[in-house]
């Protein structure tokens, strides 16, 4: 009796989570469709569905993005694409619509030089997804293990040489995923992103209105959230402008 | 006088001149014409050198640090021939006021003449007060007297006229010069233009011949002709001096007939005379402008002003250049005034005005305009302000700030949004080209994908902790055991004692096939093998080890029957002898020694 129990809530489990998937999945068709036929704002709703449901992926934030680039919200399609960014940041098509996407902003933001090794190690990281990094976490520990498990077990000297020398290089290589993965980790969660939505907003030098106006920002700029107090959000521009802004003027990512 | 007679002459002159040079010596003094003077009265110094030589050299005058120099040097050359002797001079004359009283030395004046240096006596001065008639300007009551110059010195004078004397900094004083006289004056030069320092002057333009007014001065009629005008403008507080300035006047003087034939010889026109006439310093009080009520955007401006700001249009398009016109215009020092900033709204470019500034010096007081004109550019649509403008003068007749303000301007832009980047247009050559973006569109939309829940992190998933602890735990559970076999392994010798038995007879075995087969060499290998292997693994011997004295030692060790052990070196020793000779031996012959060594084997199982 019990048995047939389990067995009827793994297969309810499994046929309900294969029945969200297909739904999910259908959804993300029927919105390609409507992207394709030019109704934009039918894929964006459709997309839109998915993400209702609790269910998010790099494509998805990055064909919604694509429509709400369509129907000209320059905010918005900023928005996803950045969170897009988070799931596939090297993915060549995303990284294209983002800069054709600056080009069009009111606000052109110099980025201050940065320290070629900053660069080198961003760049690093921007090769591997969070997923990949995880998976090449797990198997380089699992090679490291049984190079040592190697190393115990040979008994020639010759052998062990051999291992010894493997162990080193998994234990390298297992690290510097292991580091890599932790700074993408702080990278991505820990680091405070919004976007502009409104088309023109004010930022003070204090959260208050009756603050001196410092200077302007406009919808799409990215901007990175320092702090946050009483509805105001203290920013950060990239080129190293702070101040203060009304927090329902920007979307987290 | 052709020109070959003029050379002539000149040629000769010079012949002369030399001649005379040779022997002339030259003299050098200098004289005033008053050794008394008062503060405001002038006189003049003159430097005579005399000689009998055409070619004399031009004096170095002293110093006249205590004086005020007039006008000067005014050069006379005299040349005289009396009795075929030439005597030549020249004078160096000066007008010069003295600074102040007391007794004031001109230093000797020098000059230097084929290389030996002359000098002039000293001349002191006596500088009393400032006399009576100076002050008042009218020598009317000095007593009539007979030269034409005392004459001139009554009927005409300079007077220095300012609107005020007592003025801020930046204020504006106005300055005329004007000349009173009773004579008929031909014409006018200034000496010396005053710098005025401390001062920013304005010339007033005038007209080239000046309108002349009647004044009545101590009862006497004068004509009145303004000469100069000049605004002025102090650039610093304190006691500052308006330098006196002197005027050559040329007159025509009638002298008055002091007999009856006089007249006859009186001529129409009179004399002309020529006299340096100088106005007198004037002192003028500047004060600072008031520190208080000063609103922190003054930036100097002294006067009273208008400011405006107009814009061409106020609807345009983006990249439609609109021109933002402010002017600031008034009576003051203009060229002084700084145009308020103005700040333009991002989105709205701006570029560097152009700046034009206009100063009427026409009328009673100096008056101007500043135009600046922006040319702005929208590059963004939407409605913008362009705040208000202000500026803030000082008032000098109501001592008070003034701060003007312009009404802010609002612009309607519309149109497209636009950036400022280019597009770089790729150059290509006649037979290739590179492929040209005829459009720019953000790439396709991506047509697969696998979902995850919103929030998922593969770093907190169950999968990737299990992973790693199973591989965790698979390793330590492989470290044990490898252990618990590694404990095994190392009761080595224990193992292959309890196999040497096995292995031998493993051995004879092989030996039997060998003999069976008649293959005398494997045969004897066999053997040969099964006793020595015996033997090492009874006795954990390596190969390198094993020797027939060793062996003997390790057996004889053991407490082995020594005969046995003689026995069993014996067989091996055969053994190995037999298996590379070539002698054949009978099949029985065979079997009687694997007979042997197989006894030789069991005997030596019982003892080890």
């Amino acid at each position: 009796m019990k048995k047939i129990h389990i067995l009827i809530v793994v297969v309810t489990v499994f046929f309900a989570g294969s029945l969200i998937a297909s739904d999910l999945q259908q959804l993300f068709r029927d919105g390609n469709k409507a992207f394709q036929k030019g109704n934009y704002q039918k894929a964006a709703r459709d997309y839109s569905e998915i993400l209702h449901k609790g269910y998010e992926s790099g494509a998805l934030y990055y064909n919604l993005g694509n429509a709400y680039f369509k129907m000209g919200k320059l905010g918005l399609a900023r928005l996803y694409y950045e969170r897009a960014k988070r799931f596939i940041p090297d993915d060549e098509a995303l990284n294209e619509n983002l800069k054709l996407l600056e080009h069009r902003l009111v606000d052109k933001i110099q980025k201050p030089p940065k320290f070629f090794l900053t660069v080198w190690w961003q760049n690093f990281l921007g090769l591997f997804s969070m997923g990949l990094l995880t998976y090449l976490v797990v198997i380089f520990f699992w090679l490291f293990l049984l190079s040592w498990a190697f190393y115990l077990y040979m008994k020639k000297q010759k052998h062990k040489e051999r291992g010894k020398g493997l162990i080193i290089i998994t234990l390298i290589i297992f690290l510097l995923f292991g580091i890599t993965l932790f700074d993408k980790i702080n990278h991505v969660d820990n680091l405070n992103y919004g976007v502009i939505l409104k088309p023109t907003v004010t930022v003070y030098s204090e959260p208050r209105k009756e603050a001196t106006q410092i200077f302007m920002v406009h919808e799409g700029t990215k901007v990175e959230i320092l702090r946050r107090n009483n509805g105001w959000l203290e920013i950060k521009l990239d080129d190293g402008k702070t101040g203060w802004l009304q927090a329902n003027s920007l979307e987290k990512v | 006088m052709s020109k070959t007679n003029r050379r002539t002459l000149i040629a000769l002159l010079i012949v002369f001149a030399v001649t005379w040079v040779q022997a002339a010596d030259i003299h050098i003094r200098s004289y005033v014409n008053k050794n008394v003077v008062g503060l405001n009265e002038n006189f003049s110094y003159s430097i005579e050198i005399s000689g009998k030589s055409t070619s004399l050299p031009d004096p170095i005058p002293p110093s006249f640090k205590d004086f005020y120099v007039l006008s000067g040097p005014n050069t006379s050359t005299n040349i005289q021939w009396i009795n075929g002797r030439m005597s030549a001079s020249k004078v160096f004359a000066y007008y010069l006021q003295p600074r102040k009283k007391g007794k004031l030395i001109i230093a000797p004046a020098r000059v230097t003449y084929k290389g030996k240096e002359y000098q002039s006596n000293a001349i002191t001065i006596t500088v009393t007060a400032a006399s009576q008639k100076a002050n008042a300007h009218a020598q009317t009551k000095t007593p009539p007297k007979t030269t034409s110059k005392d004459i001139l010195g009554q009927s005409i004078y300079l007077k220095t006229v300012v609107s005020k004397r007592k003025a801020y900094v930046g204020e504006e004083i106005i300055v005329k010069y004007k000349l009173y006289f009773r004579v008929n004056v031909r014409g006018y030069d200034f000496q010396k233009l005053p710098s005025f320092p401390g001062f920013w002057a304005e010339d007033f333009q005038m007209r080239s011949q000046p309108t002349i007014e009647n004044e009545i001065v101590n009862g006497l009629n004068y004509n009145v002709a303004t000469i100069r005008k000049v605004a002025l403008f102090p650039t610093q507080s304190g006691q500052l001096t308006i330098e006196p300035v002197s005027v050559v006047v040329e007159a025509q003087v009638h002298r008055r007939s002091t007999s009856i034939f006089d007249s006859f010889f009186d001529d129409p026109f009179g004399n002309v005379v020529q006299k340096t006439i100088t106005s007198k310093p004037i002192k003028i009080e500047v004060m600072d402008l008031p520190k208080e009520g000063q609103p922190a955007d003054f930036s100097g401006a002294v006067g009273r002003y208008t400011l405006s700001a107009s814009v061409d249009k106020t609807k345009a398009k983006t990249n439609e250049a609109i021109a933002l016109h402010v002017t600031i215009s008034g009576k003051g020092n203009i060229k002084m005034v700084n145009l308020p900033d103005v700040q333009v709204p991002p989105g709205i470019e701006k570029y560097d005005p152009k700046i034009n500034t206009q100063v009427d010096n026409l009328g009673e007081v100096i008056r101007g305009s500043k135009k600046a004109e922006y040319i702005l550019i929208p590059r963004i649509p939407g409605d913008y302000t362009i705040p208000a403008l202000s500026f803030t003068y000082f008032n000098p007749q109501s001592a008070k700030y003034v701060t003007v303000k312009t009404k802010p301007i609002t612009l309607h832009i519309t149109g497209a949004p636009v950036n400022e980047t280019t597009v770089a247009t790729p150059g290509g050559n006649f037979s290739q080209e590179y492929v040209k973006m005829i459009g720019q569109d953000i790439r396709y939309i991506k047509e697969f994908t696998h979902f995850q829940r919103i929030g998922f992190r593969p770093y907190r998933s169950f999968t990737f902790w299990g992973f790693m602890g199973l591989g965790l735990i698979l390793f330590i559970l492989f470290v044990l055991f490898n252990d618990y076999q590694a404990r095994l392994g190392s009761d080595e010798r224990l193992v292959r004692n309890r196999k040497a038995g096995k292995l031998a007879a493993k051995q004879l075995s092989k030996a039997h096939e060998a003999l069976k087969k008649g293959n005398q060499e494997q045969f004897f290998k066999a053997i040969s093998a099964a006793l020595q292997g015996f033997v090492r693994d009874k006795l954990n011997l390596e190969l390198t080890d094993f020797s027939t004295p060793n062996v003997r030692k390790h057996l004889s060790e053991r407490k082995i029957d020594p005969q046995v052990v003689e026995e069993y070196i014996d067989v091996l020793e055969e053994a190995d002898f037999r298996q590379f000779a070539k002698a054949e031996a009978s099949d029985r012959d065979l079997q009687i020694f694997y007979d042997r060594a197989k006894e030789v084997l069991t005997k030596l199982e019982k003892w080890i």
